[in-house]
């Protein structure tokens, strides 16, 4: 049953199940709970959808030395043991046909890098042509216009601005990386299942490190590609990624302390959430020069 | 095929999960590091990609996942049974957290220590009564499929709710709308959602 004062509240129950009323808008309605029957029964049955939400996020496996890290801080303990990385095993890349736009398999460069000259510098040593460059530079000019993007009018550009802030934040990172006087980089090449992709990774010092990817073929239903540091050791998993639309990915993450840069690196196409180890073909792979 | 291996972790049935849970919980409050190490596996990857979602970023990501399990070891005998699952109790602590996390990135905390409207609103208590749907990895593919499915802005009012904690006034600010929209917008699109885990 409605108490007389209903219409006030009308429509608030989504919002209070959400936790987006502010503190006396909640203070307000949780008063109005207290003798209105319709309102409790819908807060209930929209309670259940709020959360079921928290799960929609698609399940990721975090960096592998965060489990040792949480079990340490929070039981004083250690339990790596259980750990279950596999090696795996590089593909001859010698047997890999070239293709057009891609020669080197990769390799590492140090040192005092400027912003507008990385791109043309990191061409320069891979040894690819034109397109890349092109390529790069636009995505990159991409990054620095954007930093710089008015407000947003339409309703697609207001989602947008809906993210702006922590994207700002994100462009700045990455051009902290690829302009830094320490920034390294190895270089992907795309194996017989992607022969047009590339990929590039760029770190510091500090392990952070930048990867954009071109070219990825567009992921089946379910699937999603995964990014790995191969280390002698094992495979350790750096993070998932989903291209767009145009097979591009760009996206930052910090280098596990176990990972002694540079090591190779490899895509594989794994199961949606990603794998502990590796499971799927190779898509792109590359190597620090001998 | 170059690299082939079978994981593990993706065959587990989810509906065992939450007497399992509910008794590790138990363990973990008379201190068993081990059951504790158990539980990390089982659901740190839920936890990160709710933290990764919010956040967007691995390294916060990880520090709110440490947050996460550090409270769960030191508060696993408030932990309540007939409080839903230890999952939802998870994803609780996670989103509060990183949506905390987000906001201290953003902008400088200020100083209230009553939390005012600056405090990260959790979600009412995940009760039992609130979770009448089963939680099963189907009805979870089903919600995420139906939330893709949503109109744009029903979406992203929800998503701004949900994974910034941002309230309706300022969900109307950030979308240049009126309150009563941002209001019909989230309610008509909760009650979608809602049909979708009844069907």
């Amino acid at each position: 049953m409605s108490e007389p004062h209903h219409d006030a509240f009308d429509g608030l129950t989504a919002l209070y199940a959400l936790g987006a009323l502010s503190r006396d808008e909640r203070r307000d309605f949780e008063t109005h709970l207290e003798i209105c029957l319709d309102c409790v029964t819908e807060v209930k049955s929209l309670l259940s959808v709020t959360h079921h939400l928290l799960h929609v996020a698609v399940p990721l496996e975090p960096p592998p030395q965060l489990r040792e890290r949480v079990l340490q801080h929070a039981t004083g303990t250690s339990l790596s043991g259980c750990s279950d990385g596999r090696s795996m095993t590089l593909p001859d890349t010698d047997n890999v046909p070239v293709t057009d736009t891609v020669v080197d398999t990769g390799e590492t460069q140090g040192a005092g890098i400027s912003f507008w000259m990385a791109a043309s510098l990191l061409i320069a040593t891979a040894g690819v042509g034109g397109w890349y460059t092109a390529e790069l530079n636009r995505r990159l000019a991409g990054l620095q216009g954007e930093l710089d993007s008015a407000r947003l009018k339409s309703e697609l550009l207001t989602v947008e601005a809906a993210t702006a802030t922590f994207e700002a934040t994100r462009r700045e990172e990455i051009l902290h990386i690829v302009t830094g006087p320490d920034v390294q980089q190895l270089f992907l090449t795309g194996q017989p299942l992607a022969p047009r992709a590339m990929g590039h990774a760029l770190w510091n010092d500090e392990a952070n490190l930048v990867f954009l990817a071109n070219g990825l073929p567009a992921l089946p239903d379910g699937d999603i590609y995964q990014l790995w540091f191969v280390t002698q050791d094992a495979p350790i998993s750096a993070t998932l990624l989903g291209p767009d639309s145009d097979g591009a990915a760009t996206l930052t993450l910090n280098i596990p302390d176990t990972v002694v840069m540079p090591t190779a690196m490899a895509i594989t196409i794994e199961p949606e959430g990603g794998v502990r180890a590796p499971t799927g073909d190779v898509y792109l792979l590359g190597r620090p020069t001998d | 095929m170059l690299l082939r291996a079978l994981d593990p972790s993706t065959t587990r049935a989810w509906n065992d999960e939450p007497v399992i849970d509910r008794q590790s919980v138990q363990r973990i409050a008379d201190g068993d590091a081990e059951v504790f190490a158990k539980i990390y596996d089982r659901h740190i990857r839920t936890v990160f990609g709710l933290a990764m979602r919010i956040l967007q970023n691995q390294r916060d990501a990880a520090d709110v996942v440490q947050g996460v399990f550090a409270q769960l070891w030191a508060q696993a005998k408030r932990y309540d049974v007939t409080r839903g699952s230890v999952a939802s109790w998870l994803l609780t602590i996670t989103r509060s957290r990183a949506i905390d996390r987000l906001r201290s990135r953003r902008t400088k905390p200020k100083s209230d220590p009553t939390g005012g409207d600056n405090a990260v609103v959790e979600f009412p208590d995940p009760t039992v009564e609130a979770e009448p749907h089963l939680l099963t990895a189907e009805s979870v593919s089903k919600l995420r499929t139906a939330l893709s499915a949503l109109p744009l802005l029903q979406r992203v009012a929800i998503e701004l709710a949900c994974f910034e904690g941002l309230t309706q006034t300022q969900i109307a600010e950030r979308l240049e709308e009126q309150i009563g929209t941002v209001k019909t917008r989230i309610r008509t699109g909760l009650l979608k959602l809602r049909a979708t885990l009844t069907v």
